[in-house]
């Protein structure tokens, strides 16, 4: 059989760029369906815990599916604003404790997530390095956003704008990185962590004065004595201008995207969910039961998939038969001359076996591979485009 | 002793038939043989190496009795004992020009790939000038080296019959008259008889004896019409 293994393995040398389409083919049909099994499994489990550590949100009334991947992921479109007001309202009602969320603005595709301290306890997020929020202008990042980023405690990022072409729209703040979170293979490892007030002043609900002083330069040749000009193309808290911010109107006017609601016990949340049942602008939903129900829509893509799988999987053994039956052909020449050498037609057959074996054993590897990388990167990949981030 | 005693063939799927009364080829004898195209010449070859079975009549390759074999014996016989040249060269253009030379054993368990044959290879391989390329690709030689190397397939067993089916029909006058003294050359030095199928009378002069096959096929009086796939 040695022999017969190493005829094989000429020919397919020999037709190099024939068995590599064989070996592809055959890879990707049969490792589809295992990755989408593993993959959605794995996104299962991630999104059901992330579910189920958070029971409850408040948000603006929408989609079920937007807001809560919104309030548990930060990603999704951000959903219609609710106020400050929400977050009295629950607090008042003492059923649950609220953790306000406004996300809406980014640095490249990292969400900038306005919250308070509580929302750190809450998932037990720990600073790794340097420190957490200590003033507005302050970020503390998670892992992921720092090693892409490359970013040290120190460092600092810059918001951007939320439309390019907007001019009257939100102002870029220069945030000075205080501390890196611990990794926690959640979403929080990809997201820039804000005190609220500074996801304000982002959205130009808020803003600071500067010394007039500051703003002029000496003018240059053919400009007016005393010109104006802008200094800088962002907005930065300092430690001199800190406390010339402040917000205009009312705190309870000002907007979020999303509550968490901390109820700590059934029958709270249950109240809770009653009191709500009567508005018409803002909606308390459970995220087990929405990631349940979008569950149930990827697995009816994935048993869609899986069907088309199967099909792929016929189709492209089929074609392997035919590609070997007429590469036969081709080779009828060789074959009859291996037989008027004296070789027999058992010996053939095993040289073609050989061939379907070790075709079998290229992809088998190759799958191994394809399956492997596509476990690694397939959730977030996944993840990102169900939430369209 | 090569001998054909009373031989028939019949070409399957037709009315024809071919008849060899008797012809005998000495050890160490190199013999042409001639004759019109599609007169059965290929045919002759083919029933000496043991591929074909006669219906009737004996076929003797020394001690061998080729038309009492079965198959697999036969297959048996044609690896070890006979080495085969044919026109189109027939090399594997997957396998380089010393795995071509070796394939006889890669094909058959009656034959071990040893250190030894592999030695005899190359040293096969350097007696035809092919020392340089031995991990070549066949399909970047030429046309003559092709045949150099066919050769050297045919011999690497040691046979004691070499058949050359109009071995020097797709070469140049300068590479027939090498490719010839080539095969005869080999033929001697492993004292193996030597049937070469020509159109060439140019070629005849280095053989032992010229046979013209209409002539022995016209020894067995009821010859029909060779066969027009096989015969040549």
């Amino acid at each position: 059989m040695k022999h017969a293994f190493f005829l094989a393995w000429r020919n397919l040398n020999a037709g190099k760029l024939r068995s590599a389409i064989l070996v592809g083919c055959l890879s990707v049909a049969v490792s589809l369906p295992i990755v989408m099994r593993v993959v959605v499994a794995r996104f299962r489990n991630e999104l059901t815990q992330r579910a189920q550590s958070t029971p409850l949100i408040v948000g603006a009334t929408g989609s079920r599916f937007d807001l809560t991947l919104h309030a548990l992921y930060f990603e999704a479109n951000a959903p219609s604003e609710i106020t400050m007001r929400e977050v009295a309202t629950i607090r008042e009602s003492g059923r649950a404790f609220p953790i306000p969320i406004f996300a809406k603005f980014r640095v490249e595709r990292f969400r900038i997530v306005g919250t308070t301290a509580e929302y750190f306890d809450f998932r037990s997020l720990k600073v790794a390095q340097g420190e957490g929020l200590q003033r507005i202008g302050d970020c503390v990042i998670g892992s992921g956003v720092a090693a892409r980023l490359e970013i040290e405690p120190g460092g600092h990022l810059t918001s951007e704008p939320e439309n390019a072409f907007d001019i009257t729209g939100s102002y870029p703040l220069r945030m000075r990185v205080n501390g890196i979170l611990e990794k926690t293979d959640s979403p929080d490892d990809s997201a820039i962590f804000v005190s609220l007030e500074t996801a304000w002043i982002i959205a130009g609900r808020g803003h600071g004065h500067r010394n007039s002083s500051d703003d002029t330069h000496a003018p240059a040749a053919g400009e007016e004595e005393g010109s104006l000009v802008p200094v800088d193309p962002f907005t930065e808290v300092t430690d001199e201008n800190v406390h010339s911010f402040h917000f205009h109107g009312k705190r309870e006017d000002l907007p979020l995207t999303a509550i968490i609601v901390v109820a700590p016990d059934e029958r709270s949340a249950t109240l809770l969910i009653g009191q709500y049942l009567t508005r018409n602008d803002v909606t308390i939903l459970e995220p087990p039961q929405i990631i349940e129900q979008l569950m149930q829509l990827v697995f009816r893509v994935e048993r869609f998939l899986n069907g088309a799988a199967v099909v792929l999987l016929g189709t492209t053994a089929t074609l392997v038969m035919l590609v070997f039956a007429l590469s036969l052909r081709l080779r009828q020449n060789e074959i009859r001359t291996l037989f008027k050498l004296g070789c027999s037609r058992f010996m053939i057959a095993r040289i073609l076996l050989a061939e379907l074996i070790l075709i079998a054993l290229v992809s088998a590897v190759l799958t191994a591979a394809v399956t492997a990388t596509a476990v690694q990167i397939g959730p977030e990949f996944l993840e990102r485009t169900l939430t369209g981030s | 002793m090569i001998s054909l005693d009373d031989v028939r063939f019949d070409f399957p799927q037709t009315t024809f038939s071919l008849r060899i009364g008797s012809l005998e080829i000495a050890p160490d004898e190199h013999v042409a043989i001639t004759g019109p195209s599609g007169c059965g010449k290929t045919t002759l070859l083919q029933i000496l190496s043991g591929i074909l079975k006669p219906v009737s009549g004996a076929v003797r390759i020394g001690d061998a009795e080729l038309t009492s074999m079965s198959d697999a014996e036969r297959r048996r016989f044609r690896i070890t004992s006979v080495g085969q040249v044919f026109q189109d060269f027939e090399l594997l253009e997957s396998l380089r020009l010393v795995e071509n030379i070796l394939l006889p054993f890669m094909i058959n368990g009656a034959l071990i790939l040893d250190g030894p044959v592999r030695a005899r290879a190359r040293s096969l391989a350097e007696s035809v000038g092919l020392g340089e390329f031995l991990n070549r690709p066949v399909t970047k030689l030429s046309q003559g080296e092709r045949q150099r190397v066919a050769i050297c397939r045919a011999v690497i067993t040691k046979p004691s019959l070499i058949l050359a089916d109009e071995p020097t029909g797709n070469l140049d006058s300068l590479t027939k008259l090498t490719i010839m003294k080539l095969l005869h050359d080999q033929a001697r030095a492993t004292g193996a008889s030597l049937v070469v199928v020509t159109h060439d009378h140019e070629l005849l002069s280095g053989f032992d004896r010229s046979l013209d096959f209409v002539e022995i096929a016209s020894q067995g009086k009821t010859r029909k019409q060779t066969g027009p796939e096989d015969a040549s």
